[in-house]
């Protein structure tokens, strides 16, 4: 994967599909961080552009009735975008962290259930926080620092650093029909501002083997471009950045996943490689990246599992998950020529709790969720990006090495 | 002897006036259970005894001991508000007879009940209307019995609640538990909105939501189950219970039935005023059946609701039955409900030592009360504030798993189809390009419906479902008991009612004014109704001219209304230049205010860290006896306690909020519980949230409405017939709540500005500060949005001297030019650093240089000396007590925001 920084020449523009219009009643909502899809399409689109491959109008069915504009760059894989500020990585804030007082608190399973409730399934556990959190607020993104702080069980400053200001915009509605000023027809949009040290982090990558699509281009034409990003197509720069997320891997039997980026997962909330009925997660031992030359489909019967795949199980489980309300999103198919299907994601942030058997299923459980993207769709495109740290019990114990075994037995 | 008729029992162990007679209060029990039906020669016999000692410890003080003795009544022994600082000296009664006499001939009876009703069905209607009518029938004939305490060593809980909590705990039988059950999303859900009759429908399908739930409950296990919200007398909830309670019960002497004679108004009953969740006392072994019945019984009703409207729509433009499946699936989708039940741990010590490792200062204070008793005193009752505290962590641990479905994969038709316009996420229902615009100019639905409108299911059930279900099923005609009114409306409203003496004032100096209005109303009647506005039916003439006028929707006078994107009345618009030209009258303001009004640190109050000390609650004997050993010990929560906090915001939001709204020219849009959400001209809105925080308090405020004996306690100034006669008990005066109020032109999107206003809200929230008596005190924030895209942002405390400055700035708006804000703020601008590495030199002295630069501003921009005086005398008074950062800033900023909200765009 090569690293990029993005810089915007101005405002950056990331609606919903809520009308702008003055009588609409929504107003504008631009100011939203920019999906990891947009990032993809952007990057890709200006890939098309180089190689001379974005003409309008040329399209071919793919398998499954779609549209299908283009073969070229179809193994563009993205991540990101996240905050970069002075070669500072910042990811957002994991949910398992409350405000309380001056400091933060952590959630933390518990042991059992008391009483009855309506959580989804019966084996999920409810988190409890150390301390009676408050009204306060934490903020939204932290940096790499506080966020490996937060992974190891620690609890870090947690100051709100200003990254980026929403800016309130008038616009003027225009008539159609005679090209100037609509009377009356003012609307507000909110633009996402960052600050001028503030850059758009994220990595790209493109497969070798399916070179021949790219029209002979290499992820190289797009450094020093300017890239369309988002709507009303503002610009950023493109340059390769020396940063990386460099994440410690924790060495724990109870694991953490944190999102840093949005997931989509076949069962809304619950990822499709754990299972509906126990928690267990479905992975199989050495469930790691696709290798080079490794076809999708053996891929996913290597990390799955399936006839001919016997390899042994991650034995680990899903105990709780701190996730808020989930992320609507869409976007416009230029295909279809319509808007793409509303999609709900697990919102950045979300914290998956796991208990592994051994450690070498924790190992092996760290291997396949740390630095990965393990959405159930568009990983490729950098959804459900997630990091491993650790978590304690009520008592504080990290469930390790022989105590840890003890606990599992 | 069936579960209603023991539960029955239960309310009726202690008499209601026990406090005056406790020798005969066994007698007097057995007059009111013969009353009731029971034969038996003993029947309370059939009333388990535990409930009795669980609700005691619950609300009492375990600790006293029999011979401990306090009479009630007069100033020496009043009822205590719950909340604190307030009580209400409730006169001495003559004598017990008088108040026993009154409960006789007001308890209810199965006589009048149909006889067809018979069983145990009898014997629930029975309960239920001794729980519903019996306390306020009573207080209608003698208000005292309102208030006869439970104990009248600790007077500050009402006997009937006593009773009610005992004839909970009965129908827990051996086991009591705590549901708890919450609803969402509350604000996104409101807030998906393009006029204020969305912004009531979504507050009001949540509230009728959670009613059915409650209800869904109450139905199994009684009314008096439910801790809060505060049910009796609560219209929604009433409304439920009419046909299967209050119409089966009949007068025959007059032909009416029990619904006719409660007299609950229309108007009353949409009003959202229910919270968004609640809590209820059950058995234990039937929590989790009665948490999935609550939660089943939201999603059968939204899913009645649904149907309904889909129905309607499909008679008025037909719907294809391929939408079917979205429409469905987006309705299942919503609401997210989430409850927690939680059995009483039986042991004290068990939960004490539990309490310790969580309650803080609440855990201590009960082991402290715990010392002072005999352990046989304290039962599970006793860990009333454990059980709350751990049923309501335990929920907010249940909330922290958003769980949700990925949606909807099987709708094929998704790829291509446009997004909801208020919300922006889900697919529409029906067809862009055909069956919306068709619905848009069907002439029964294009009045629902606006330009653009495009929605999914949940917005077009909120868009319709006042017509297609409350009217056409439930005979509730909401839109003319509200009167829905638009953004011009409520801008112009007061303009409108001012414009016929301010016409009187024209005529006198200009005699062509009469024509010209005439000619402009009667332009007005020929269009007013093709566009949906109200209009006078009679011929307008110059003799009726005034009566004429108030028929008009206010926005008809402003030109900006008869603008759509479709098209306008260019006659219509002619004819308003052409009028304000030549009389030269103002223009009616074109600014609304929405406000958001919040009660503060509820969460704290519910949670009891601000219950007041436990001896200052006591009676002056009580005190005397164990003052010094209950130092620094604040009142245990307890039900009771959670029944008045709750009954004290229902009376606000029920009887108070909504008048005040409307005397300022507004539209309450939401009052439940603490919060208030209302539109306003913009011009009252500042002085309306301070009416509605007098109110919350408890204090002297708008004398028609309502007035005040004793502070906390407030008696309606015109009761309605079947409205409370007595004083009724509110948050009062340790409480207080906070405001955000954002300005917007007519036009500004509708879902920006409540969102704003609730974002000022919280600003507001954030400037409270201390008071010299250790109490937080409330604020209010101001964000103006003008159009030209300017924002102007100020707040202060209520009591920072900041409100008597703007109200006089106000006032004397005449005598002071419009440049003084802008010249005042030129001067200090300077003096704020650029960047907050710049800092002040040592030696600055930034109230000296306001004093300089505003002298120098009053006498340049004020005409008269003696305003001058009283400005700069308030201005030091507000800037006095602000750090001189905020001093510069904020000084600048009251007045931007005065004169904006006096002139508008003007300004």
């Amino acid at each position: 994967m090569n690293n990029y920084e993005l810089h915007p020449l101005d405002t950056l523009f990331f609606r919903d599909a809520r009308p702008m219009t003055a009588d609409a009643g929504s107003g504008g909502h631009g100011a939203n961080w920019p999906l990891p899809t947009v990032i993809h399409e952007a990057m890709r689109a200006r890939l098309l552009g180089i190689a001379g491959e974005n003409r309008s109008g040329k399209t071919r069915r793919g398998h499954n009735g779609k549209n299908i504009m283009t073969e070229a760059f179809r193994s563009l894989r993205t991540i990101g975008a996240l905050p970069c500020k002075k070669n500072t990585l910042y990811f957002p804030r994991p949910l398992d962290v409350l405000p309380s007082g001056e400091k933060a608190t952590f959630l933390r399973p518990r042991a059992n259930n008391t009483g009855s409730n309506n959580l989804p399934v019966k084996w999920l556990r409810v988190m409890m926080p150390d301390a009676r959190p408050d009204k306060g607020t934490l903020p939204e993104w932290i940096s790499r620092d506080a966020f490996v702080s937060l992974l190891q069980g620690e609890i870090p400053s947690l100051a709100e650093e200003k990254l980026f200001e929403k800016e309130h915009r008038i616009g003027i509605g225009i008539d159609p029909d005679s090209g100037s000023a609509a009377e009356g027809m003012l609307y507000t949009a909110e633009h996402l501002r960052l600050h001028d040290d503030v850059s758009l982090w994220c990595q790209a990558s493109l497969s070798e083997i399916r070179a021949d699509e790219n029209r002979g281009q290499t992820l190289g034409a797009l450094e020093n471009q300017l890239v369309a990003l988002g709507g009303e197509s503002r610009l950023v720069r493109v340059q390769s950045s020396s940063v990386t997320p460099n994440i410690p891997p924790p060495r724990t039997r109870r694991i953490k996943w944190v999102l840093a980026t949005h997931a989509v997962f076949r069962g809304g909330w619950r990822p499709n490689w754990i299972d509906e009925k126990d928690g267990k997660v479905l992975f199989k031992q050495g469930a790691e990246a696709r290798k080079q030359g490794e076809s999708r489909k053996d891929w996913r019967m290597r990390i799955r599992g399936g006839e001919g795949n016997e390899a042994p199980s991650i034995q680990a489980r899903l105990v709780a998950a701190a996730i808020s309300k989930p992320i609507h999103f869409s976007g416009w198919d230029i295909g279809e020529e319509g808007a793409k299907p509303t999609i709900l994601a697990a919102p950045a942030g979300s914290v998956y709790f796991f208990e592994a058997d051994t450690d070498e299923d924790a190992e092996a459980l760290i291997n396949a969720l740390h630095g990965r993207t393990r959405s159930d769709f568009f990983g490729e495109k950098g959804m459900g990006l997630g990091f491993c740290g650790t978590w304690t019990d009520v008592a504080g114990r990290p469930m390790t090495g022989e105590q840890g075994m003890k606990e599992a037995n | 002897m069936n579960y209603w008729q023991r539960k029955l029992l239960a309310f009726l162990h202690d008499p209601p006036h026990k406090a005056l007679d406790i020798p005969g209060h066994e007698e007097n029990r057995m007059t009111f259970a013969r009353q009731a039906g029971f034969t038996e020669p003993n029947p309370f016999e059939w009333f388990d005894r535990p409930a009795d000692w669980w609700a005691s410890a619950a609300d009492r003080f375990p600790a006293f001991k029999s011979n401990l003795r306090s009479p009630f009544g007069g100033t020496e022994h009043p009822f205590k508000h719950p909340l604190g600082e307030a009580a209400l000296p409730v006169k001495e009664f003559p004598s017990p007879e008088l108040l026993g006499e009154a409960l006789q001939a007001t308890q209810p009876g199965t006589e009048r009940l149909q006889s067809d009703i018979t069983g145990e069905e009898r014997d629930r209607i029975n309960f239920f209307l001794h729980w519903r009518r019996w306390p306020v029938e009573t207080a209608q004939k003698e208000w005292r019995s309102a208030f006869q305490p439970a104990d009248t060593r600790l007077p500050d809980h009402p006997i009937w609640l006593h009773n009610s909590i005992t004839s909970a705990l009965q129908g827990c039988g051996e086991k009591p538990a705590l549901l708890l059950l919450q609803l969402g999303p509350v604000q996104d859900f409101i807030a998906q909105a393009r006029s204020t009759r969305d912004l009531w429908s979504g507050s009001y399908l949540l509230s009728w939501l959670i009613c059915h739930a409650i209800k869904a409950v109450t139905d199994r296990v009684g009314p008096d189950s439910v801790i809060f919200p505060f049910l009796r007398a609560q219209p929604l909830f009433d409304l439920l219970h009419r046909d299967e309670i209050y119409e089966k019960v009949r007068y025959t002497e007059n032909d009416e039935t029990m619904w006719d004679r409660l007299k609950v108004r229309p108007n009353e009953i949409v009003v959202p005023n229910m919270p968004n969740r609640f809590l209820a006392l059950v058995p234990a072994d039937e929590a989790e059946s009665l948490a999935k019945e609550a939660e089943s019984a939201i999603r059968k009703e939204l899913a009645n609701i649904a149907t309904a409207c889909w129905s309607w729509l499909d008679s008025k433009e037909s719907m294809n039955e391929s939408w079917r499946t979205r429409f469905d699936a987006q309705i299942k989708a919503f609401p997210q409900v989430t409850w927690q039940t939680l059995p009483w741990e039986a042991s004290v010590d068990k939960a004490l030592a539990d309490f310790g490792t969580f309650g803080g200062k609440a855990a201590s204070d009960l082991e402290k009360i715990k010392e002072l008793g005999s352990p046989f005193l304290f039962n599970a009752g006793f860990m009333w504030p454990h059980h709350f505290a751990q049923v309501d962590r335990l929920l907010a641990a249940r909330k922290n798993t958003r769980d949700f479905d990925a949606w909807m994969s099987e709708d094929t038709a998704k790829s291509g189809a446009s997004k909801d316009t208020l919300s922006g996420k889900e697919e529409i229902i029906g067809t862009a390009k055909d069956w919306w615009e068709r619905v848009r100019s069907n002439k029964d639905l294009k009045h629902l419906f606006r330009s653009g409108d495009m929605l999914g299911a949940i917005n077009l059930v909120k868009r319709t479902w006042h017509r297609a279900y409350l009217a056409e099923e439930k005979e509730l005609k909401a839109e003319s008991a509200l009167k829905f009114e638009s953004a011009p409306d409520i801008a112009a409203g007061c303009w409108r009612n001012e414009l016929p003496g301010k016409i009187a004032a024209a005529l006198r100096e200009d005699s062509r004014v009469p024509a010209e209005l005439e000619s402009l109303l009667k332009t007005l009647q020929a269009h007013a109704k093709d566009w949906g506005f109200g209009a006078p039916e009679e011929e307008i003439t110059l003799q009726n001219i005034d009566t004429s006028l108030t028929r008009f929707s206010p926005g008809v006078f402003l030109p900006s209304s008869w603008k759509e994107k479709d098209g306008e009345e260019k006659a219509v618009i002619d004819a308003l230049h052409t009028f304000y030209r030549a009389t030269k009258l103002p223009k009616p303001p074109t600014y609304v205010a929405v406000l958001a009004l919040d009660g503060d640190d509820m969460g704290r109050w519910l949670s009891g860290e601000k219950t007041p000390p436990l001896a200052e609650q006591f009676s002056k004997e009580a005190r005397e006896e164990f003052g010094a050993k209950l130092e620094g010990i604040r009142r245990p929560l307890s039900p009771s306690y959670h029944l008045q906090f709750s009954e004290a915001l229902a009376n606000f939001s029920l009887y108070l909020a909504g008048p005040i709204v409307e005397h300022f020219g507004g539209q309450l849009i939401y009052a439940g519980g603490d919060d208030v959400l209302a539109m306003l001209p913009a011009a009252q809105a500042l002085e309306c949230a301070q009416a509605l925080r007098r109110a919350f308090q408890g204090k002297e405020g708008l004398k028609d409405i309502y007035k005040v004996e004793n502070t906390g306690f407030v008696e309606l100034a015109r009761p309605k017939a079947e409205q409370p006669t007595w004083p009724l008990i509110v948050p009062g005066p340790r409480a207080d709540a906070s405001c955000g109020i954002a300005y917007g032109h007519i036009k500004s999107p509708l879902q920006g500005l409540v969102r704003a206003a609730r974002q000022a809200e919280k600003k507001a929230k954030d400037l409270r500060g201390e008071q010299s008596s250790g109490h937080r005190s409330g604020a209010f924030s101001l964000a103006l949005y003008k159009r030209s895209g300017e924002i102007v942002e100020w707040g202060a405390r209520w009591e920072g001297g900041a409100i008597d400055l703007f109200d006089y700035f106000i006032k004397e708006d005449e005598a002071i030019s419009g440049k003084f804000a802008y010249a005042l703020h030129d001067l200090l601008a300077p003096y704020n650093p650029a960047s907050a590495s710049i800092e002040d030199a040592p030696d600055f002295d930034a109230k000296a240089v306001i004093d300089l630069e505003l002298a120098r501003v009053l006498d340049r921009q004020v005409g008269k000396k003696d305003v001058r005086a009283e400005l700069a005398k308030r201005a030091n008074a507000y800037i006095e007590k602000l750090s001189d950062k905020h001093a510069l800033t904020d000084l600048p900023l009251l007045f931007r925001a005065a004169t904006f909200i006096l002139r508008g765009e003007r300004a």
